[in-house]
């Protein structure tokens, strides 16, 4: 009995094959028409947006940096620096090891999961 | 800053938003195209103020799955949207120019979507939908 109905199931299987039948993608109307969010539609409960500021001179030293106007501005919930950044010794839960830098930053670069220490200003 | 239709219309291009945000306002991908008065341009360097007393259209108002424009029923049918980021932009650069010249070769088309990229690379499958929704909009102009 039960191969019986395996071989129904494998026939009407057979009759509806997609193999060199051309189907339309599913996801294709929502994209084409303009109804499909993408992750920059996305807003979630006290969601902050961040900025990547970089340096204005190409090939310099960054010797220092002033973060204080930056931080009194209003609305800036917190600006980052590297120092918030955990400081990674080993290269086993990094990315990469740094060429160089100061004594007393991290020897690798921090891994996705290496986690911020810094919490937003009050 | 100015308010720029970007921001209102919510639909913008990454690279673009990165662009502006850096200074450099200059347009990259299209994919934040909208039509102004029937004339396709990027709607990230494109201050609100330049649109009063105009229409904006996006590929919401071309049409939707009850009514769709030939170009998103032929882009739906000839497989032409993959991640579909760059979709929008890439119908409406393509709406614009056919109104300008409803009978494009390849080259034309080409031309027309230069502004806007697709980072999937699925080029020929969208000059393939192009070409094809032209043709319709010309039978259905021939019809009228």
């Amino acid at each position: 009995m039960t191969s019986v109905s395996y071989s129904d199931q494998m026939i009407s299987n057979v009759k509806r094959s997609q193999i060199g039948v051309p189907a339309p993608r599913t996801d294709a109307p929502g994209k084409i028409f303009g109804t499909t969010p993408f992750a920059g539609d996305f807003v979630m409960p006290g969601m902050l947006h961040a900025c990547v500021v970089r340096a204005d001179a190409a090939s310099a030293k960054l010797v220092s940096l002033n973060i204080e106007k930056a931080r009194e501005l209003e609305g800036v919930a917190c600006v980052l620096t590297a120092e918030d950044l955990p400081v990674v010794e080993t290269c086993a839960e990094a990315v990469g090891q740094k060429q160089e830098g100061p004594d007393n930053a991290s020897r690798c670069w921090p891994a996705s999961g290496s986690g911020i220490t810094a919490s937003p200003l009050r | 800053m100015r308010p720029r239709i970007k921001p209102c219309l919510r639909r913008c291009a990454i690279w673009a938003m990165w662009k502006s945000n850096a200074g450099v306002r200059k347009a990259d991908c299209g994919a934040c195209a909208v039509l102004v008065d029937g004339v396709a341009v990027d709607s990230c360097l494109t201050l609100a103020w330049m649109c009063e007393d105009t229409e904006i259209t996006t590929v919401s108002g071309l049409g939707n799955a009850e009514n769709p424009h030939p170009l998103q029923a032929a882009f739906i049918d000839l497989g032409a949207a993959q991640c579909g980021f760059c979709t929008p932009g890439m119908i409406v650069a393509a709406e614009s120019s056919l109104r300008k010249n409803p009978d494009p070769d390849e080259d034309d088309i080409r031309g027309a979507l230069s502004g806007n990229l697709c980072r999937c690379t699925g080029y020929v499958k969208i000059v393939d939908a192009v070409k094809h929704a032209a043709s319709v909009m010309r039978e259905e102009e021939r019809k009228s």
